[in-house]
C-alpha cells in the first residue's frame, strides 16, 4: 500500500496537467467554451472530420511513421542487444551505444536534415567524386511521400531505447538455459525464437508499446521531416489550431482527442495483456 | 466609510481604463520600468537583429524595456490571448503587443482581442497617411485606430543571375508555367497558410482572372466561384513541374531561401521595399541573386502593430508603438543594412529633408529596385475572405 503510495505524486501531476488538458481540449471539440459567441454543443467536428478525406490520409500516414518507425527499432535494437550482451560489453561500450538517448528528438530531426536533404551533407559529398550534379540527383530522403526521414530519426533514436530495455532483459536471462537447449541439438535460430525471445519478450513489447505511442503522438518529427502531405495527426491538428479562422479549433481539439485516444488504446491494449498474461503465468 | 469606497473605485477605475495617448507625459511615466512582451514573426535573422539592436536600446533609453516573443505564425500571439480571454483573464495578459496584419487581424478584431482607438492618437500618428487606403484599410478591412502601421513592403521576385539568365525570366504566371515545365523541379512556393504562399497563390488568382479589379471591394461568393476554378487548373497544370513534383512545399520563405542559396531551386520572393540587400548582406542568399517584378504588377500593403485588450503593459506599448514611428527608427529599417521594410511614414508629411534621407537610404541596384517603379507597379490587396478560400481550397486539392 505504502509502495503504491509512492506514485501518487507522478498520478497527480499526470492526471492533473495531462487530464485537464485532455478534458479542456474535449470540451472545445464538443463546442463548448466557444471563442467567439456562445456554446453550441455538438459532435459535428467528429462528424466533419470522419468524412475528411485528409484526416484519414493523415491517421494512414501516422499508423505507417509509427508502425514502421517501431518494427525498425525492435528489430535492429534486439539486435544490438544481443550483439553488446554477447561481447559482454562494458560500461564503455554502453555508453557509445545509448549516448544519443538524451539528445532531444527535435535537435535529432535537425541534425537529419542538415545531414540528410537533398543539399545537405551527404548530398554535398556525393557531389564532390562526381556522384551527382546537382542537388536533385540525390535521392530525396527527408519530406519524402514514404516519411523515410521520419523514420531514419525515429531509428536513430529508438534503438538505443528498446536495446538498453532488452539489454536489461537480457542482464537477468539465465545464460545454463542455452546451454541446456544447445546439448538438446537445438540450432542457433530455435535457440533465439524459442529460448532468448521470450525471456527477453516482456521489456522488448514494453518497449515497443512506448516507441509506438511516441511516434504515433509525436509532432516536431513529421513536421520537420514529414511530407507536406499527406501529414500526421498531431500536425494537422496544429495546422487547424494555428488557422486563422477560428471555427477550425474546434477541428483542431477534435484531433488532439482523436489521437490522444488512438494512441491511448494501444497502452491499455497493452496494459491489459501484460496484465493477463501475468496472470496466467 | 463611503469615501474609502469611492476612492478604491476611483482607483480600480483608473487601473482599468486604458491609458490615454492624448496624454503622453502621463503614458511614459506610467510605461517607466515595464516590461513589453511583444510578440513577433521570429523567421527572418534579419528582423530580429533590427528588433534587438536598434529598436530595444532605443525603448530602453525611455525606461522600458522590450522582450522580444518569437512565433512561426502570428496566429500563436492571437491564440494565446485567445486563451486568456477563454480562461476569463481579462487583465494582466501576457501579450503586450502584437505585429500583425491581414486574416489575423480580423480574426483578432472578430473575438474582439485587441484596444481599439488609440492608434491615431500616437504623437507619431501625425507622419501617418492615415487617408492613404493602403494604410487605412488593412486586406479591405477597416483599421480603426486598433492597429499602428509599423512598416510597408511590396512583393518582389528574386532569382539567382548564375543559373537564369534576365531574358529567360518569366514575367507572368502563364511564362512561370511554361519557364517551369522547361525547368521540372526548379520552382516552388512556400505552402499556404505561410504568408508568402498565400499571397503568391492570390497573385496568381489575379492575373488568370484578368486583372484584380473584379475581388475589390469586399468578398462575392459568385466572383470567387467563378474565377477559382482558373486559379485550380493552372496549379494542376504547374504541380508536376514543381520542385519535388509538389508533393511537399517549402514550410516558410526561409526554407525557400535556403532551397536558392543551396540550388535546389531558381527562384524565391520578397516583400522588403530594399529588395533583398539585407538577405545578401547577411549571407542568407548569394551574391548573385537579384530581384526584378512581374509585369502585371505586384501586391504592396502595410503590416501593423496591435495591443490585446488585456496587455498587462499597455502603456509600455504604446510607447513601443510610438517608438516604432520614430523618423530615425523608419529611416534605419528602411536601408538595406538590417532589413529594408518600407515606411509607414509618409515623408511628404515630414518634410523635404527627410524625402531626401529617403531617397538616399534606397538607392536602386542589383538588390533594390527603383522606388518609383516599384509604386507604379503596385497594385492593392483584396478582402481577407478571399486568402481564407485559397488556403481553404488550396489545403483540399494539393495537400491530400
Amino acid at each position: 500500500m505504502t509502495r503504491r503510495l509512492a506514485y501518487l505524486p507522478v498520478l497527480l501531476v499526470t492526471v492533473g496537467l495531462f487530464g485537464a488538458g485532455l478534458l479542456l481540449a474535449g470540451v472545445q471539440s464538443l463546442g463548448g467554451l466557444p471563442v467567439t459567441g456562445k456554446a453550441d454543443w455538438g459532435v459535428a467536428a467528429y462528424r466533419e472530420l470522419f468524412s475528411s478525406r485528409s484526416f484519414w490520409s493523415a491517421l494512414g500516414m501516422s499508423a505507417w511513421v509509427a508502425g514502421a518507425g517501431t518494427l525498425i527499432a525492435a528489430a535492429l535494437g534486439t539486435l544490438a542487444a544481443l550483439a553488446l550482451w554477447r561481447l559482454r560489453a562494458g560500461a564503455g561500450l554502453r555508453f557509445l551505444f545509448a549516448w544519443n538517448l538524451p539528445v532531444p528528438h527535435v535537435v535529432a530531426a535537425w541534425v537529419t536534415l542538415l545531414l540528410f536533404s537533398q543539399s545537405g551533407l551527404w548530398s554535398r559529398l556525393a557531389h564532390v567524386p562526381g556522384l551527382s550534379r546537382n542537388p536533385g540527383d540525390f535521392p530525396a530522403l527527408v519530406n519524402d511521400p514514404l516519411a523515410l526521414g521520419v523514420l531514419l530519426e525515429l531509428a536513430w533514436k529508438e534503438v538505443p531505447f528498446v536495446g538498453l530495455a532488452v539489454l536489461a532483459a537480457l542482464a537477468r536471462f539465465d545464460g545454463r538455459l542455452l546451454e541446456v537447449a544447445r546439448s538438446l541439438g537445438a540450432s542457433r535460430w530455435t535457440r533465439f525464437w524459442h529460448v532468448v525471445l521470450p525471456g527477453v519478450r516482456p521489456a522488448l513489447l514494453s518497449a515497443c508499446v512506448l516507441v509506438f505511442a511516441f511516434a504515433f503522438a509525436s509532432f516536431e518529427v513529421p513536421y520537420l521531416l514529414g511530407p507536406t502531405s499527406p501529414a500526421t495527426l498531431p500536425v494537422l491538428a496544429y495546422r487547424a489550431f494555428t488557422d486563422a479562422d477560428l471555427a477550425a479549433r474546434q477541428e483542431a481539439m477534435a484531433l488532439s482527442v482523436v489521437t490522444a485516444g488512438l494512441a491511448g488504446l494501444v497502452v491499455a491494449a497493452w496494459a491489459f495483456l501484460s496484465l493477463r498474461g501475468r496472470e496466467r503465468g | 466609510m463611503k469615501t474609502i469606497l469611492t476612492l478604491t473605485l476611483a482607483l480600480v477605475g483608473t487601473s482599468l481604463a486604458a491609458p490615454d495617448p492624448a496624454n503622453w507625459p502621463q503614458v511614459l511615466k506610467q510605461a517607466r520600468g515595464q516590461t513589453v512582451n511583444f510578440y513577433m514573426w521570429g523567421g527572418s535573422d534579419n528582423i530580429n537583429t533590427y528588433v534587438d539592436t536598434v529598436v530595444a536600446p532605443a525603448l530602453q533609453k525611455l525606461g522600458v524595456t522590450l522582450r522580444r516573443v518569437p512565433v512561426t505564425d502570428t496566429v500563436q500571439a492571437v491564440n494565446k490571448v485567445l486563451g486568456e480571454k477563454q480562461a476569463g483573464k481579462n487583465q494582466g495578459g501576457s501579450v503586450d503587443l502584437i505585429w500583425i496584419n491581414g486574416e489575423n487581424f480580423r480574426t483578432a478584431r472578430q473575438a474582439n482581442l485587441l484596444l481599439e482607438g488609440w492608434a491615431e492618437r500616437l504623437p507619431n500618428a501625425k507622419y501617418v497617411d492615415w487617408q492613404n487606403p493602403a494604410v487605412r484599410n488593412d486586406f479591405g478591412y477597416p483599421v480603426n485606430g486598433a492597429e499602428s502601421p509599423w512598416g510597408s513592403t511590396q512583393w518582389q521576385y528574386v532569382y539567382d543571375s548564375a543559373r537564369v539568365k534576365p531574358e529567360d525570366l518569366p514575367r507572368n504566371f502563364r511564362q512561370l508555367a511554361a519557364w517551369a515545365k522547361a525547368h521540372p523541379g526548379r520552382f516552388t512556393f512556400p505552402a499556404p497558410p505561410a504568408f508568402y504562399g498565400n499571397r503568391f497563390l492570390r497573385m496568381a488568382l489575379f492575373e488568370l482572372s484578368g486583372g484584380r479589379e473584379p475581388f475589390a471591394g469586399g468578398f462575392d461568393e459568385q466572383v470567387w466561384q467563378a474565377r477559382s476554378p482558373l486559379l485550380w487548373n493552372y496549379l494542376k497544370d504547374l504541380q508536376p513541374n514543381l520542385w519535388r513534383r509538389g508533393q511537399t512545399f517549402p514550410t516558410d520563405i526561409a526554407q525557400q531561401y535556403q532551397l536558392l542559396a543551396n540550388g535546389e531551386v531558381d527562384f524565391a520572393f520578397v516583400q522588403n521595399k530594399a529588395g533583398i540587400a539585407a538577405e545578401v548582406k547577411s549571407g542568407q542568399l548569394p551574391k548573385t541573386a537579384r530581384v526584378y517584378l512581374f509585369g502585371g504588377g505586384t501586391i504592396a500593403d502595410s503590416h501593423y502593430v496591435g495591443i490585446p485588450y488585456n496587455a498587462a503593459h499597455q502603456a509600455g506599448a504604446m510607447v513601443l508603438a510610438n517608438l516604432l514611428l520614430d523618423l530615425e527608427l523608419q529611416l534605419k529599417k528602411l536601408s538595406g543594412d538590417v532589413w529594408g521594410d518600407g515606411l509607414a511614414v509618409n515623408p511628404a508629411r515630414v518634410g523635404k529633408a527627410f524625402e531626401a534621407r529617403v531617397g538616399q537610404a534606397l538607392r536602386p541596384g542589383p538588390y533594390t529596385l527603383d522606388q518609383t517603379f516599384l509604386a507604379k507597379n503596385a497594385v492593392g490587396d483584396v478582402a481577407a475572405e478571399y486568402d481564407r478560400q485559397v488556403q481553404a481550397g488550396f489545403k483540399e486539392r494539393f495537400l491530400k
